[in-house]
């Protein structure tokens, strides 16, 4: 087990720092000057002098050759020193850090919709096969499947504005301060996110769920004579929610990075929105620490599913 | 199968899910406003520009507070947003009027632009002003007892002002490393202060300006104190303005507090400004109607669909649509390529219908003309305009057309060998209209013309332009800060211009230019600028498409606010302002 942990991170922190390398390598391809972008809107026929352009390009060190840039930032992301941000200036860690309670809130909280509505629907979607609420979920399945969460979202919006003229609040209210507000704004757009993770769970669900119904112990079980709700809940669920967690656990690390869209549709000052903005202003620090903190939090989540797998699944043995 | 029997927990689930998603939705719903007890004044959308002064008329007295026709209630905070997040607080760097409706309030000028009249100049800071005969010395009176904000730790909190803080503030105006403005106001050859009479400011020019005051007046020329040095306006916002400073979080809102010691006693009325962040339009669109804001920004407009959807779903909602100080222009590169060849740019003002681009593109409201604002006296006679830039019936299109593939034909350009141009848009939606616009007008040349739109995000975009790497633009657009002409040339067009991408250069038109900045006499300037508009008609660097109006709205309970400034920079301190918390509309 030991081994294996020390393996897998090993291998995760070369897969983060591929990321970052990659990401350092586009940014730089993709046409786009940030200290431009920064210090004009040439749009509305605004001009800069070349000495202020200059400066700037100085301060941000991008005078510098590419492959000094990249070992100077190679070596500040060890002691994780991301840099300044081009538009505005602050610390790119301090600001990230500032904007990631939101982001994880709805992470968090897309992944409780995700569980406590993918897969009761699942399960019911998989005990009533064939009948019109089977359809129903998979007709609910399919379209969390097929809408990406930006349409969603947009949806969200549209029918809150129209129909009860009301939109989440615009000030960020943390859980722990009110709980209520809290839920209130982030409802919504967490839902947006979840609604194409239930998809993924209910059909998860019910797929395994349907595979192990039919399994010999599972008929040994009903021949015995037990309840239908002791073989679901504690023979088949336990076993069918295996490959569910693994999906679950992957979920939840691409909701992290998955808020970019929705977070720029309800106007949430997260770290999506952060990326989302940065990616448009050439923000190179930014970009560079946003996508190393989601490889991060994917690798780590992946990790976690391994471990968790084995330690529900005794079959599985780490090595 | 056994296992398909439901049992009453199961069955319930998607029941209790609904109603409970039910319940929340309900609790988020504000409570049903009652229906207003008076009937707020219908609001027409303008369908035309109407006329604006040509020149600012200078008002030598101390400003009148419009009197409400209600009376003014204090308290409330006002909600308004700016569009994108801050680079910094730097309002003479970063001039861009996200940076002036939000750090606008603290600060005040010498003089300023009214805030209930178009092109009237009221004293601010300064009492009054004297001119001298020779229209080289201005001096200023200022208020004797203003004081700075008393902000903790921030250099000259709370000091009084003087003489030294405005030589401080407009020195750095004029000094280009530290102002992206100071072009305005190269004539400042220097300005003086005299110990004894700390209340007195001696501006000398090195030639006349007509617009100095104008220029002096706008709103990025607000007084700092002069114990702050230049580079700490970037993160520092103090000023003497009716509004105090408070702090601006990223990606969030900037919140400035009423100043309770304000110079003009009785104002401002409202405890606080929180200017919110939203980097997109339709995003802070649905907010305003949401009744999330109070207002909507000068930076993220109404368009004029917006307007008639506010006015079906909100009547209530006040919306102006005034002709703004913005035009939308194309443009090529002149040192290479198709452009070069006068033919093809006289083919291009030629065959785009103007007054079409007007009905679509700008939904029937705004104007087109050439390079002065049409709704002005700068602007060349209507008559003579049209002979450039078509009528207004479009009756000469068929006309203009038939020149066009005749002179496309005599530069070499047939059927078979199209000219084929590439041009550069910027994909937000207000820029994509005009490369798209032209697109389509150049396919009425029967296949003479083939433009290929290359769509670039922001940064892409600045960096082609900034490149000269572009063979055409097809989303060139400028704001002027006043109605001043020299302004609306002296970016673009004047040899060693910042934003003169195109790369004109013409001796004849710099030394009109020049001639410009230092003529005082209206008669006189109004034939230069008429020559220099033909001038500009003539050698074509590049092509007027039209002139913009655009939409602000604001809710009935937002008082004693009147769009007046065709600019966006020069009203934005809030301080006449108020909020009717009574209305029954008022969110609470």
């Amino acid at each position: 087990m030991r081994a294996f942990l020390i393996r897998r991170l090993l291998l995760g922190i070369l897969t983060v720092y591929g990321v970052a390398t990659l990401t350092f390598i586009l940014m730089r391809i993709v046409p786009g000057d940030p200290a431009l972008i920064a210090l004009a809107d040439p749009s509305r026929g605004e001009a800069v002098p070349k000495a202020q352009l200059e400066a700037k390009r100085r301060e941000l060190g991008l005078d510098k050759p590419l492959a000094q840039q990249y070992i100077t930032w190679l070596a500040n992301s060890i002691r994780f020193n991301f840099g300044k941000s081009s538009w505005g200036g602050g610390d790119v860690v301090d600001e990230y850090l500032r904007r990631l309670p939101l982001s994880l809130n709805m992470a968090i909280l897309a992944f409780i919709m995700t569980v406590l509505v993918g897969i009761p629907l699942g399960i019911l979607s998989a005990i009533k096969q064939d009948t019109p609420l089977d359809y129903i979920a998979r007709i609910i399945a399919i379209s969390g499947l097929s809408m990406p969460s930006f349409w969603v979202a947009i949806l969200i919006i549209v029918v809150l504005l129209r129909v009860f003229s009301w939109l989440p609040s615009l000030d960020y209210v943390p859980f722990w301060e009110n709980p209520l507000r809290n839920l209130t704004q982030l409802f919504f757009p967490s839902f947006a996110v979840a609604f194409g993770f239930i998809g993924v769970v209910t059909r998860m669900t019910r797929s395994s769920l349907l595979e192990v119904l039919r399994e010999d112990y599972i008929r040994t079980a009903w021949s015995k004579g037990l309840r239908e709700r002791t073989i679901i809940l504690r023979h088949a669920l336990r076993n069918a929610l295996l490959p569910v967690i693994t999906v679950l656990g992957l979920q939840f690390g691409f909701a992290i990075g998955g808020l970019v869209v929705v977070e720029a549709a309800f106007n949430l000052p997260g770290a999506g929105r952060f990326l989302f903005e940065a990616t448009l202003r050439r923000d190179y620090n930014v970009i560079q620490a946003s996508l190393f903190a989601i490889a991060l939090f994917v690798t780590l989540a992946n990790l976690l599913v391994d471990v968790l797998y084995a330690w529900l699944n005794p079959r599985v043995r780490l090595e | 199968m056994h296992y398909r029997k439901a049992r009453p927990w199961l069955r319930l689930f998607p029941l209790t899910a609904l109603l409970g998603a039910l319940a929340l939705l309900m609790a988020c719903r504000p409570a049903a406003a009652p229906t207003p007890t008076r009937a707020p004044a219908a609001t027409p959308i303008p369908t035309a520009p109407a006329p604006i002064e040509a020149t600012p008329v200078i008002r030598i007295a101390t400003p009148t507070p419009t009197p409400a026709a209600e009376r003014p209630q204090y308290g409330g905070i006002f909600r308004t947003h700016a569009g994108d997040d801050l680079v910094h607080f730097d309002q003479m760097i970063q001039t861009t009027v996200r940076t002036q409706q939000r750090v606008g309030p603290s600060y005040n000028r010498l003089m300023r632009f009214s805030f209930f009249e178009v092109g009237v100049i009221e004293p601010d800071l300064a009492e009054r002003f004297e001119v001298s005969r020779d229209g080289l010395t201005y001096t200023f009176y200022l208020r004797p007892g203003v004081k700075f904000h008393e902000i903790p730790g921030v250099p000259g909190s709370g000091t009084d002002l003087d003489c030294p803080d405005v030589k401080h503030s407009l020195d750095k105006y004029r000094n280009p490393d530290y102002s992206k403005r100071a072009g305005d106001v190269t004539a400042i050859s220097s300005i003086e202060c005299n110990p004894a009479e700390p209340l007195k400011v001696v501006i000398k020019l090195k030639a006349p300006d007509a617009a100095i005051v104008a220029k002096l007046s706008a709103g990025w020329a607000g007084i700092i104190p002069s114990e702050l040095p230049w580079e700490r306006m970037q993160d520092t916002v103090i000023g003497t303005g009716p509004y105090i400073w408070q702090g601006y979080t990223k990606g969030q809102k900037s919140v400035s507090k009423k100043n309770p010691n304000y110079w003009r006693k009785g104002l401002p009325y409202m405890d606080e400004i929180h200017n919110f962040v939203f980097p997109r339009e339709e995003v802070a669109f649905a907010a305003f109607r949401a009744k999330q804001l109070d207002m909507n920004s000068y930076m993220q407009y109404i368009y004029p669909s917006e307007a008639k959807i506010l006015k079906e779903q909100h009547p209530e909602v006040i919306v102006s649509l005034p002709p703004r100080l913005w035009w939308h222009y194309v443009y090529g590169n002149l040192k290479s390529g198709p452009w070069s060849d006068i033919r093809v740019r006289q083919a291009f003002n030629l065959f785009i219908d103007r007054p079409k681009a007007v009905e679509i593109l700008g939904e029937g409201v705004g104007d087109y003309g050439a390079w002065q604002p049409p709704w002005t006296k700068w602007s060349l006679p209507r008559s003579e305009l049209e002979t450039f830039v078509g009528k207004k019936d479009s009756s000469d299109m068929p006309a203009r057309r038939e020149r066009a593939i005749k002179l496309l034909q005599e530069a070499g350009y047939s059927t078979s060998k199209p000219l084929k141009m590439v041009v550069d848009a910027l994909n937000t939606r207000e820029s994509m209209l005009t490369p798209t616009y032209m697109q389509d007008e150049a396919k009425k040349l029967g296949g003479l013309v083939e433009l290929t739109l290359n769509p670039l995000d922001r940064a892409a975009w600045n960096d082609r332009l900034e490149k000269r790497a572009f063979e055409m633009q097809g989303s060139g657009s400028a704001v002027a800060p006043l109605i001043e002409p020299s302004l609306f040339y002296g970016n673009y067009f004047p040899c060693n211009a910042p934003a003169n991408y195109m790369g004109y250069c013409d001796p004849e038109f710099d030394k009109m230019f020049t001639q410009l900045l230092s003529e005082l006499d209206e008669a006189k300037r109004q034939q230069l600028v008429w020559q220099m508009e033909r001038k500009l008609l003539t050698d074509l660097p590049a092509i007027p498409v039209r002139w913009v109006a655009e939409g602000m709205a604001w809710w009935p309970w937002v008082k004693n606010f009147k769009d007046v400034d065709p600019a966006y920079y020069n009203n934005v301190t809030m301080e006449e302002v108020w909020l009717d918390r009574t209305h029954p509309g008022y969110p609470r």
